[in-house]
Order: C-alpha cells, then structure tokens, then sequence
C-alpha cells in the first residue's frame, strides 16, 4: 500500500518492515502496538520499547508491533492519499489493535503523540473515545512521573518500570475482552486502575486520597532481549546495547533518573557475559555499550570489564561506555576501553564551581576532574566531550566565570586534546529534590550563554533556551496544558524536540492565545503546596 | 607479523523488494552484520580498529532493485564456495539473495576500480509512452553525435556528454534498456539519463523502477565482459 509512495520520501528505509528480529505474527488474542512519537532513527533505539516488544512478542496469546511518527514528508503524501498510520510488521492500520502504548521519553514530544493519533483516525481526548471500538491509548517511560499534561489524550499510564506490569495489564484486558458479559470500556478501565503502579486519569479522579507507587523489577530475573532488532537505518545507538545496572548510587539534586529508577540494581558478571555472547552472535554488530547510569559503581567493574573486553577483543567488537564520573573508579575502566580511543569520552561535570557542585550534589572535585582527564590522554584519548548546566538553584554570575576558568585551565593543562562542550538550561524536575525551585528566567539564561559564548574556548554545543523554557513548562505542569498542545500542534507544531524543526513562536503565540501564564509552572513552588504528580509516591 | 593467508572471493547478490530502498551505506553494514553472523573466516585489518576485509561494488540508488550487488571477501582460510553460501544465504535478510559465489585472484583490482558499464532496465515508461514513443525516442538519441547537458551536483554544474555515457540502449520485452557508462567524474544515474531523454518531470522520474541487471568491465577494444 505505502510501497508505491517510497520512492518520493526521505529515508524510505524508516518505513520498511524487514528488519532482522523482528517479529510477525499473524494473530493473537490480543494485539498491542508500540509507538514511539518520534522518527525512526530514535524510536528504534529506545530500550524500553524494545525489551516489551519482546515480552509481549514471547506470550503466546498476544502480539506486538510497532510505529513511529512519519516524517513531514510521508505524512503529507498520508493525509492526501487518505493513508492510515499502519505498524511497520503487517502494515496494520494502529486503530485495529487491540492497545497502542507510547513509550514517553522527553515532553518536547508530545505534539508527535498527536500526529499520531491523527494519521490514526483516533479522537485525541480519550472522553471522545467511549464509543466507538477504538484501541486503549496507554503510556509509560519517565514522562509519565508526571502524567498530567497529557493525562486527557490518555486512557492509562504505566508509573516505573513495566516489565512485570505489561502482563497484569494483557491478562487483565484478555479476560475482559473475552468474557461473556457486555463489553463496557469503564469497568475494563476500572479493573486496570486496581492494578499497581496503573495511573487510569478517568478512575482516579480524587488526587487528594490517590497514592500510585511506581513499579520497580528485579533485574537479575528480569527478561533482556538478546535477539534485537537490527535497523536498516542508522539509528542513534546502533550498536549491542547491555544494560549491566538500573538506578544510580549517588543522589545529584537535579537529577530525575537518579529518584525514579531507585534502587540501584546490578545484574550479574555471568547474566552479562550470556547476554553478550548471545547479542553478538544474533546481531553481527560491530560495537557493544555497556549501558548504566554509572558504570563505574558497578561492584565488580573492574572484573567485568576484564571479561567483557576480552570477550570483545576475541569477536572483533568494540567497547565503549556511556558518559563516565570522572573518579578512581572511572580512571581504572578507561583501559578497558582501548578501541573507543577515537572516539568521544563523555564526562558530566554539570557546574564550574566547587561551591555549586556541592550544593546540587555532584561532589567530584576539580582534582578529580584533572586527574581523570590526564589518565585518558595518556591512555590515548584526544576527544572529551564535557556536559555543563546553567541556570543551577543559587548560581550567579561568579559560578559562570567558573566554568569559563575552569575550562580554560583544562585547554591549558591539555592543549592537545579537542574538548567537545555542551550546555544546557537546568530544567527542575518533579520527584527531585529542586522539584520545589524557581527555573532560571530566560533573560537570565540568555545573558549567561552570551558570557560563555564569549569567553569559553573550545567547540561550543548550546541547548535551545527555548525549547528548555517549554520543557520546564511541561515537566511540572498540570491538566491544563493539554489544550495547549492541541492548539499548537494544530498551528503546525511538530518534532519540537528537533532543533532545526523547533518553532518558540507557534508555542508562544499559542501560550497567549489561552491565556497560560508560564510563570505559573516555571515559579517556585512552597513545600506546603500541593505538586500535580504528589499523587505518585516513589517506592 | 604473521604471515596472513589471503582467499579472495567474489560475491554477486540480489536485493529485491522492499529492500531497494536500502541506500548503499545501510545496505553495507547489513551485509557486514550478515557476515559477522555467519561467523566467516574473513580476515581483518590490524590496529586499534580492526576492519573486515570486504570491499563492495558500486553504489545503488535508494529505490532500485538489483541483480548486481558485489562483496569481495577476504578470508584466512580456502574454503568452498558452497560452504561459503550455506553459511551466509541462512543470515542474509530475506530480500537479499546470493546469485553466484566465485574464488578471484587474490591480485585483482578492486570491483569499484574496474566495473565501468551497468546495465539497466527501465519499467513504467509505458504510463506515459506508447511502444512506439518509447522506440522513437531511443532512436533518435542514438542517432545523435552529442547530448550536451549540464547537470548540478552538489551545488556545482557540470557540462557532460550524455552521448559518451550511452553504450547501449534498445526496448525490448516492453522494458527499456540502458548500458550506462560510469566511472570518476562521469557518475550520472540513470534516471537522470531516462528522464532527459523522455523530458520527465521529477515525479515521473521517481516512480520509474529501475534495476540493475549487471556490472562490466568494458576494455579499451569496446568488448565487454560481466564482472
């Protein structure tokens, strides 16, 4: 159907649907689709589709398939051949399954959520879908510690981590879809709002007496596909991915992941050396990242490392780490990782000043930060790439200048190394300890990126100011901004998240067009208040 | 250093279907994942970044389908063409299928440095031409002495004689034929040569389906012969 239309796009290989791995089935009691509201390249890449693709996929009694959001291109060729958005395994149209659950990783993509369902043929406001035998529209990821921004498109929100819960939620829709009683969508949404960590926006209406705890697995026990599907398209990642731990040991202020992933949990050296062996041998990639939020607190790094890089050597695979904590620890992998060399080394050292990193609890110290940088460069290293944030609670304009002598000194210390320098706006986040603080304004943050613009060497990465001043309006905002994503994604508002796509002027003009007062979500708020997403307790 | 043993060995595949719109990059790596796979003897390059020893073909068109797709494989170990195939047809994605296995000289130039003539065959011109258009058209272009054109390519126009590209080019069977020259500096797709030709606006072009039937070497005497 779609075929004949790919020679006229770009990448016609998002679109295709024989990627190795992958799984068709032709039909099962229950039929789940998996989206990703962005393009390909980056919904391929997300783990946490990819690991419940499987487990559903591993039921005998359901299915699972997936979609992304079409690029402009494809979407406009959709909308005037009148093609439904279709899932890349059988080419269904996504109103024939049974579930559609968006995986939602970052709030610049929600106006894609709506493209989606639009190219769809499905109402957005899940009240509009009472009638009707229109799919359950259901969402999880780390979005969803704050739901309420969209809470209105969506009929079910899965709050922490879903491997175990995607089953209670298919046994639970199975035995109601086949029972013999009429089928009555509120008491299918009833009964899935009693299982836990279920966040069911139309049953839990009386947030004050709500408490949603959000679900946490057993990583050792826990399924890890080792048969992944392989894209034709250079996604992201692109290469074996090993999750060797979940959570983080230490407690950064700012950070989400580090208070929604809790506890910290690591699987074992042998788990890891089978999935390994089994990964490479099933996808033929030639680059493994052992996946972690700090790899260097693994408990045996050192021991891991060992097997897994000789396990590498011998399969002709390279190794390679996410951004390390520049530590002992972090000094002591980077031999392991002889074949990165030529390649970027990430370091976050989020502040500039002492001060500052202790105050949002990133204790490393500038020693550290030299003598980790000086074991990479003579291990080899010639590339550093380092994240700073600005706009940090109680920074000023000394904490700036910070950065800049810090980072001078380091292209002193190390005039042959290229450092690579990203920064981004702080952006406060529910369930942190900063949930409660002010975000910097944007005269502010814009003044202090002219500064580091100015005085700071190196090749220089800034995050759209903008686009973080939307994102911290929708990481601690309510109900009330479902509207607004309605209206801006119908002024034409789409892959926000995309820096050369980003519009501010559609969202502003729209945020005037409602009468939404930003400062309402960006203020800081009082402990006394009540947050939109108090109702979700971590466990 | 060890001495490495070197078997070279030619691989002609298909890639049909859906899998055309792999562009060449992505259609290398898929093969490269194949071969890991299939855990072949290939040898690798030495250093820090170990590199397979595989060279491909010329580059294909998102969009074309072919019956020429080349991988030159160097292995450490001699082995027999039909063990080669067991092994590597089972990892190849369905789409891709392997037409001829053949042991080359160790000492032979690369395929990318000696094939200079594809040969392709055109379909859906007759949605817009009768047989007759079609065979009249052809007609007179070979009848010309020279087709200058100017062509922009990467933000830079170039004059080119599309006559010197043409070695052959005939309808037959209701599909249309193009032996199209190429080599450095003359890369011109032939869908650029088809839509001149029959003066196609860039739609027409995109929904013509061209496939690659063949890569030759052709000699300085114009004999030809099939990679």
């Amino acid at each position: 159907m779609i075929e004949k239309y790919l020679s006229l796009v770009k990448k016609p290989s998002r679109y295709i649907n024989s990627e190795l791995n992958s799984v068709k089935k032709n039909t099962a009691k229950l039929k789940f689709c998996f989206c990703f509201p962005d393009l390909y390249e980056i919904g391929a890449s997300n783990l946490g589709i990819e690991i419940l693709y499987h487990i559903v996929n591993n039921r005998d009694d359901s299915l699972a398939e997936r979609a992304f959001c079409p690029d402009t291109d494809l979407e406009e060729i959709m909308k005037r051949e009148n093609i439904e958005l279709f899932s890349l395994e059988t080419e269904t149209p996504l109103r024939y399954f049974d579930i559609i659950g968006f995986s939602l990783q970052y709030e610049l993509s929600f106006t894609n959520i709506l493209t989606i369902l639009d190219l769809s043929k499905i109402p957005f406001f899940a009240k509009d879908r009472n009638n009707g035998n229109y799919p359950l529209i259901i969402a999880g990821g780390p979005v969803c510690f704050n739901p309420e921004p969209v809470a209105d498109f969506f009929d079910l929100f899965v709050i922490g981590e879903a491997e175990d819960v995607i089953h209670e939620i298919i046994d639970c829709f199975i035995k109601n879809k086949f029972s013999k009683e009429p089928k009555n969508k509120d008491k299918l949404l009833y009964e899935l709002s009693r299982i836990e960590g279920v966040y069911v926006p139309g049953v839990h209406k009386d947030k004050q007496n709500l408490s949603i705890k959000n679900r946490i697995v057993d990583l050792e026990k826990s399924y890890y596909p080792t048969k992944p599907i392989i894209p034709y398209v250079q996604t992201v990642h692109n290469r074996l991915n090993l999750e060797i731990s979940r959570g983080c040991v230490y407690n950064c202020k700012f950070c989400q992941a580090t208070n929604i992933y809790r506890p910290w949990r690591e699987r074992s050296t042998e788990t890891i050396l089978k999935y390994l062996t089994e990964g490479i041998k099933n996808t033929g990639y030639e680059r493994v990242t052992l996946s972690s939020f700090s790899v260097s607190s693994y408990s045996e790094i050192e021991n891991l490392l060992r097997e897994v890089s000789n396990c590498c050597i011998s399969k002709k695979v390279s190794l390679s780490v996410p951004s390390l904590r520049c530590d002992e620890k972090s000094k002591k992998i980077l031999q392991y990782l002889v074949f990165q060399k030529k390649t970027n080394l990430t370091f976050a050292i989020e502040a500039g000043s002492q001060r500052l990193r202790n105050i949002i609890g990133k204790n490393i110290k500038d020693e550290d930060i030299f003598e980790t940088i000086k074991t990479a460069y003579a291990l080899g290293w010639r590339a550093i790439k380092l994240y700073f944030m600005i706009g940090l609670p109680t920074e000023t304009f000394d904490d700036i200048e910070s950065i800049i002598n810090l980072v001078n000194k380091l292209f002193l210390s190390f005039p042959k190394i290229r450092f690579n320098i990203t920064i981004s706006p702080f952006v406060p986040k529910p369930h942190t300890p900063f949930q409660f603080e002010k975000m910097e304004d944007i005269e502010t943050l814009i003044q202090k990126k002219k500064i580091l613009s100015k005085k700071l060497r190196g090749n220089l990465k800034f995050h759209n100011i903008y686009m973080s001043k939307l994102e911290g309006i929708f990481s601690r905002g309510d109900k009330s901004l479902s509207k607004l994503i309605v209206l801006a994604w119908q002024k034409g508002a789409k892959f926000d998240h995309w820096h050369e796509r980003f519009n501010y002027e559609i969202w502003n003009e729209s945020i005037k067009e409602l009468n939404i007062e930003p400062e309402i979500f960006l203020r800081k708020r009082e402990h006394s208040e009540t947050l939109p997403w108090d109702f979700i307790k971590l466990s | 250093m060890l001495y490495k043993k070197k078997y070279l060995y030619r691989i002609r595949f298909s890639r049909t279907g859906k899998l055309r719109f792999l562009s060449h990059l992505e259609q290398i790596e898929t093969i490269r994942r194949a071969i890991r796979r299939a855990e072949l003897p290939v040898n690798y390059s030495s250093g820090f970044h170990p590199q397979m020893k595989v060279s491909f073909g010329p580059a294909i068109s998102v969009g074309y389908e072919s019956y020429s797709e080349v991988a030159d494989i160097e292995m450490g170990k001699n082995m027999d063409p039909h063990e080669i195939f067991n092994l590597l047809a089972q990892h190849l994605p369905a789409g891709f299928s392997i037409l001829e296995i053949k042991k080359i000289p160790s000492f032979l130039p690369s395929i990318d440095s000696s094939a200079n003539l594809a040969e392709y065959t055109i379909e859906n011109l007759e949605e817009r031409f009768s047989e007759e258009q079609i065979k009249k058209t052809i007609e007179e272009t070979l009848s010309q002495k020279e087709i200058p054109v100017e062509i922009s390519k990467n933000n830079r126009v170039e004059k080119i004689d599309l006559r010197k590209l043409i070695y052959k080019l005939e309808y037959k069977n209701k599909k249309t034929i193009l032996f199209l020259r190429f080599g450095p500096k003359r890369n011109i797709k032939p869908e650029i040569v088809i839509g001149y030709i029959f003066k196609l606006d860039d739609i027409s072009i995109k929904s013509l389906k061209i496939c690659r039937q063949m890569l030759y070497i052709e000699k300085p005497d114009g004999t030809i012969v099939k990679i």
